[in-house]
């Protein structure tokens, strides 16, 4: 904590130099009580930070700074595993940005998204478009580990590892799309992870490489995806034990096509073979990459939208998961925007039905999942005031479903109002009542403060 | 020692990519840094202003990044390939809201009072993520599988 502390300020301090200061901050009070059966009473106050710093023009004018952090200090009971007053650095790098060619360099703490898989680390990463089309970024470092309980607790602390570094090349075509491929590894050692299911312990080092595609062939057809494969080498023995496994970790593909500036419809498949995408979970005890179990999707749905006023969209998903079996997922989904009169409402429906959903439960062999999930939305926004109502439902077929602890509706609530004494202040009071299968009726309290400094009038958030 | 020796290769294999990209860089100017105008709340539709035609130092058009259902359900795609033009608009914070290695509020909380936003965790997600789990668990990795996931621990140990 100490040595972030000191990170965090002198990173601060450099925002002196710079010609343009975005500074977000956010402070959250909230405070319930928990009366779970079985737990001590608890009553909650968190008191919760968030800042954010944009800084740039850092003496030449194409550098600049990012920080964004939290911090959260619990004023009665504990809230979190990992204490009463803690706090984390999202990000926090230097950046400089090219004129030409689209040219990137950063150093710090930063997320990487270069193709394959996402994480956030500690070190370098550039890109950089080249002549005819192409591109490439690179990134290398450390994954961010964060040690939330004591080490004897948190046994898979190691999946956390010691380098991470990749690569995404890219081909552009205007107006046709663009192809890319990546490579990333973590780890430079052998990891085990030894569950006690398994009949040996598995490697779980993170070595993927993959591609990813973009083609419109025709103006408002868009085929997009990627595929990743895990291309460690392992112990076959231990690791591809079904010979109708492969190193397939994921297919993940969409065709979105617009009919016209109102009417679009798209459909999307998602393979996902749980042994080898599980592989390079730094949580193998919940992901557990031992299953040999495989994923599928088929997805689609079909929108109309009247940008000035309303969206519909009706949406279809059939998932496979060899293990558990078949469900469904389908509804619709309105928003209707009235800017004139500042307002936005919504409302959706949607039925999950898994009446081909087997149950391993041992306790109770037999029971359904299927429920029905119901959703209405209004906010109202002004220059001076904003002021919204949220609610969801759950109602589930099966009450003897153990999950629901008897409870076969589930519902929440949330009223918010917020007032804006400034262009860039917010304050705002949110209550939020909660029927849930683990506190049969529950409110919440919060408060919240938005402040922005700095800002000028371009762009978005 | 393995690890120095891999830090080298990363290093000479840099060394070498920065030097080969240098003869090749593209003269192309960069996507435009900031967009100029303030946009309002909600999602954004580029072609309310632009028309359907490629953005100016940019292959993709105008018309594909309306932000549409269908084109939040995908923003990591663009996310991957477009991450300049996301920045014109949306600062870092905008993404680390969610995405983050240790987020301290659930998505749904932080934005509580901006249901017109697609925030994770709406409800009694206690409960759901037992069913939805069961159901895909490939959902939950792509947040919490190498990430953002020491509030699991407590209870999947």
């Amino acid at each position: 904590m100490g040595r972030k502390t000191i990170l965090f300020a002198l990173l601060v301090s450099v925002t002196s130099w710079a010609q343009e200061v975005n500074v977000y901050s956010t402070t959250f009070a909230q405070h319930y009580k928990q009366d779970i059966p079985g737990l001590d009473r608890s009553v909650y106050t968190p008191l919760t930070q968030f800042l954010g710093i944009d800084a740039t023009g850092l003496g030449k004018e194409n550098l600049s700074l990012h920080l964004f952090g939290w911090g959260n200090f619990d004023l009665a009971d504990q809230s979190r595993l990992d204490g009463k007053a803690v706090g984390s650095i999202s990000h926090g790098y230097m950046r400089y940005r090219f004129d030409q060619a689209n040219g990137e360099l950063q150093a710090g703490r930063f997320a990487i998204n270069h193709g394959i898989g996402y994480g956030q680390i500690d070190g370098a990463s550039g890109r950089v478009d080249l002549k005819g089309g192409f591109a490439i970024s690179a990134f290398g470092g450390r994954s961010v580990r964060h040690k939330t309980q004591d080490a004897e607790q948190q046994h898979d602390y190691e999946y956390q590892r010691d380098i991470i570094f990749g690569t995404r090349f890219s081909y552009r075509l205007a107006r046709i799309g663009e192809l890319g491929f990546s490579f990333v590894q973590d780890g430079t050692s052998t990891s085990y992870y030894e569950n006690n299911n398994s009949e040996m312990p598995n490697d779980h080092r993170r070595r993927l490489a993959g591609g990813d595609v973009y083609i419109v062939p025709i103006a408002g057809l868009m085929f997009t995806g990627r595929t990743v494969f895990d291309i460690a080498d392992r112990d076959l023995n231990s690791y591809l034990r079904d010979d109708h496994d492969s190193r397939l970790a994921e297919n993940d593909y969409s065709l979105a096509y617009k009919f016209n500036s109102s009417f679009s419809a798209k459909l999307n498949y998602v393979q996902r073979n749980l042994q080898p995408y599980f592989i390079g979970s730094n949580f193998p005890s919940l992901f557990s990459a031992i299953e040999n179990d495989k994923h599928r999707s088929y997805s689609g749905s079909v929108t109309y939208s009247n940008s000035e006023s309303y969206e519909v969209t009706a949406d279809y998903r059939h998932i496979y998961r060899n293990t558990f079996g078949d469900s469904d997922r389908f509804g619709a989904e309105l928003r209707w925007i009235k800017s004139a009169m500042k307002f936005i409402g919504g409302a959706g429906y949607h039925r999950v039905s898994t009446s081909g959903v087997n149950s391993f439960d041992p306790l109770k062999p037999s029971y359904s999942l299927s429920h029905h999930e119901l959703r209405a939305w209004a906010m109202y926004d002004t220059e001076k005031y904003r002021a919204s109502l949220d609610s969801i439902i759950h109602k589930f077929d099966d009450s003897d479903n153990p999950n629901l602890n008897g409870q076969s509706l589930l519902c929440e609530l949330v009223a918010s109002v917020g007032l804006k004494p400034a262009e860039n202040l917010l304050i705002s009071a949110d209550m939020t009542y909660a029927a849930t299968s683990v506190a049969k009726n529950e409110v919440r309290c919060l408060l919240r403060l938005d402040y922005k400094f700095g800002f000028t009038a371009k762009g978005g958030k | 020692m393995a690890q120095r020796k891999i830090a080298l290769a990363l290093a000479g294999i840099l060394a070498l990519v920065f030097t080969t990209a240098c003869i090749l860089i593209s003269t192309e100017a960069s996507f435009t840094a900031v967009h100029p105008q303030e946009l309002g709340i909600g999602r954004p539709s580029c072609t309310a202003c632009h028309s359907d035609e490629p953005m100016t130092n940019h292959v993709r058009s105008y018309a594909e990044f309306d932000h549409t259902s269908d084109f939040i359900s995908a923003h990591g795609t663009n996310a991957v390939q477009n991450n300049n033009v996301c920045a014109s608009c949306h600062a870092p914070s905008f993404c680390s809201d969610c995405h983050t290695d240790r987020a301290v509020l659930k998505p749904a909380l932080m934005y509580s009072g901006r249901p017109d936003k697609i925030s994770p965790h709406r409800g009694d997600y206690i409960t759901m993520h037992r069913i939805e789990g069961r159901l895909d668990p490939t959902a939950c990795f792509k947040c919490h599988g190498r990430a953002n996931n020491d509030r699991c621990r407590a209870c999947h140990r």
